[in-house]
């Protein structure tokens, strides 16, 4: 288990200098994802004293997957964390680190309308903080809803948005405030797309002739680097502003898009997500072949131009060598 | 309405980009296009960086290969991986520099201005003085707005440089970030008070007071 910070840790990968080292130096010390969520979910029901059974009414689930959970076996959504994290009683700020450092999935984001329901609901004295207290609001949120004309919206940051969720104090306001921002919440993840459409279209095609002009289109890049189906389908729906990220989706399109490091963090942030955490094993492999790639582009190597051609092959070749457990959603995906 | 302000050799010229949907920023070519910005500067690239204007959203991307770079609001935008062009969203109030190895005349400074009204570029000139700015009666630059405070900064005087400060509840920004201490100012420098934007020039201050689009 590694005693250093996330930023000594980042240090070391970037001073890293080989796969070997990489291999037996460093990834020994972090723990796996898998680990980290066995530790997790058994110390949250030892301090709650639930049994399974009773944490599995709690999370609406069977009893049989909460002792899956407890030998390490990870949710798969981030609606399951959700159900655990108002199981663990958690107050708000506790739910958004739960989310991001076990669920590798967004905090709870206000412009969303099932997340500020939940903020409310976690935010609140009165009501009972359960999933099932979430959800009956939601319903009723919901109905209010139905005939709101959406078409025109004032513009408001998120800062702004989050400062008059704060002051809200009862249902009705919760609900005058839905009401009130029903075009922003389906607009949650705009410039994550507008960064998405933008990246896209800078580096696809060209329009300064100077360049040379670049023929390539998205369907020939995707045909070509043998993109999956799914991210075909991400990419399709970021363009009709539908979206719901998914982490290992963010870091698959990245890697696709030959972005770099920094590049796929902006992506995060937008998607109201950690950047690339230098603890977690795989992502710490991402961050050294990114900048092993680096490398290779500032020295001007020619052979291993051909390597930048695509990041994404050179991640998958050295997630495979190091044979991370977990990976495999991500090797998929590459 | 969009907007390039560029402060080089501490004049100002402005470029309203709406009429096109890319403009290349670099130094000076003989042949001219339209949506050229085109720079003096030895420290800028031929073909420096583009503003692109995508689905609404104004970005901006450097150029691979430029030689010095680009910084937003006082950070180097990274270099991409070879053959990747990375943009940048641009709000309002960016301030985009080009910075030579030694912070001098030859930087220049770009300030993107996203709002419903043009402003009107003015001079003060500092004459040595210690000048408080807001709209109060009492500064020395009075700047007239509804959302400006009586005293919002100070421009303190002292052995000949100039020293920013706060001196009200508005945060005041230089080159792109907020100030927490009274700090140097050098000549192009951009000092963004809510929706006051400045250039210091050394012994004068070239302002403009842009109303916000809603």
């Amino acid at each position: 288990m590694c005693h250093y910070s996330t930023e000594v840790f980042s240090g070391m990968i970037e001073h890293c200098d080989s796969i070997e080292e990489l291999k037996k130096e460093i990834l020994p010390q972090l723990q796996s994802q898998r680990n980290l969520w066995k530790e997790k979910i058994n110390q949250i029901l030892s301090e709650t004293g639930y049994s399974c059974k009773q944490f599995a009414q709690l999370c609406r689930v069977s009893e049989p997957a909460v002792r899956k959970w407890r030998n390490g076996s990870l949710p798969q959504s981030r609606d399951m964390y959700l159900r655990i994290g108002f199981a663990a009683g958690y107050h708000l700020e506790e739910m958004n680190a739960f989310l991001k450092r076990f669920g590798r999935c967004p905090q709870l984001y206000v412009k969303s309308l099932e997340d500020s329901v939940c903020m409310f609901v976690l935010q609140s004295r009165e009501l009972d903080h359960s999933y099932a207290t979430y959800l009956r609001l939601l319903e009723i949120v919901r109905q209010e809803l139905v005939e709101v004309d959406s078409a025109v919206a004032a513009t408001y940051t998120t800062q702004v948005i989050t400062e008059q969720f704060s002051s809200l104090k009862d249902l009705d306001e919760m609900v005058q405030f839905a009401k009130k921002h029903v075009p922003i919440y389906r607009q949650s993840y705009l410039r994550l797309y507008k960064y998405i459409i933008a990246f896209l279209a800078i580096n696809l095609r060209s329009e300064n002739p100077d360049e040379g002009e670049r023929k390539t289109s998205f369907h020939q890049l995707a045909s070509e680097g043998r993109w999956p189906s799914s991210l075909r389908h991400c990419v399709s729906e970021v363009r009709n502003k539908k979206w719901f990220p998914q982490r290992n989706k963010i870091i698959s399109l990245g890697l696709h898009l030959n972005m770099d490091d920094s590049a796929i963090n902006e992506m995060l942030r937008l998607a109201q997500m950690e950047p690339l955490y230098s603890k977690n094993p795989i992502e710490a492999s991402i961050q050294w072949a990114i900048n092993e790639a680096k490398l290779v582009s500032d020295g001007g190597d020619v052979e291993g131009a051909e390597i930048l051609e695509d990041l994404s092959q050179l991640v998958k070749h050295i997630l495979i060598q190091l044979d991370l457990a977990d990976s495999e959603y991500l090797i998929d995906d590459l | 309405m969009a907007e390039l302000i560029v402060l080089e050799n501490k004049q100002v010229f402005s470029y309203s980009l709406d009429a096109h949907a890319a403009w290349f920023l670099g130094r000076s070519a003989a042949d001219r296009r339209e949506n050229e910005i085109c720079l003096v500067s030895g420290i800028v690239s031929r073909e420096h960086g583009q503003l692109r204007n995508i689905e609404g959203q104004w970005f901006y991307v450097d150029n691979p290969g430029n030689k010095n770079g680009t910084f937003r609001n006082g950070v180097r935008i990274p270099r991409p991986l070879t053959g990747i062009r990375q943009p940048v969203f641009l709000e309002n109030g960016d301030i985009l520099q080009v910075r030579g190895p030694a912070h001098n005349d030859l930087d220049v400074t770009m300030l993107f201005v996203n709002a419903s009204v043009p402003g009107e570029w003015m001079r003060f000139m500092l004459n040595d003085r210690n000048i408080t700015i807001g709209s109060g009666k009492h500064c020395e630059l009075i700047i007239q707005g509804f959302s400006l405070e009586e005293r919002i900064a100070k421009l303190a005087n002292i052995n000949g440089q100039y020293f920013l400060s706060s001196c009200g509840q508005t945060a005041v920004f230089l080159n792109g970030r907020p100030i927490t201490a009274s700090t140097l100012l050098q000549s192009g420098d951009a000092i963004g008070l809510k929706d006051c934007h400045m250039f210091f020039l050394g012994t004068e201050l070239i302002y403009s007071r842009i109303r916000k689009k809603l």
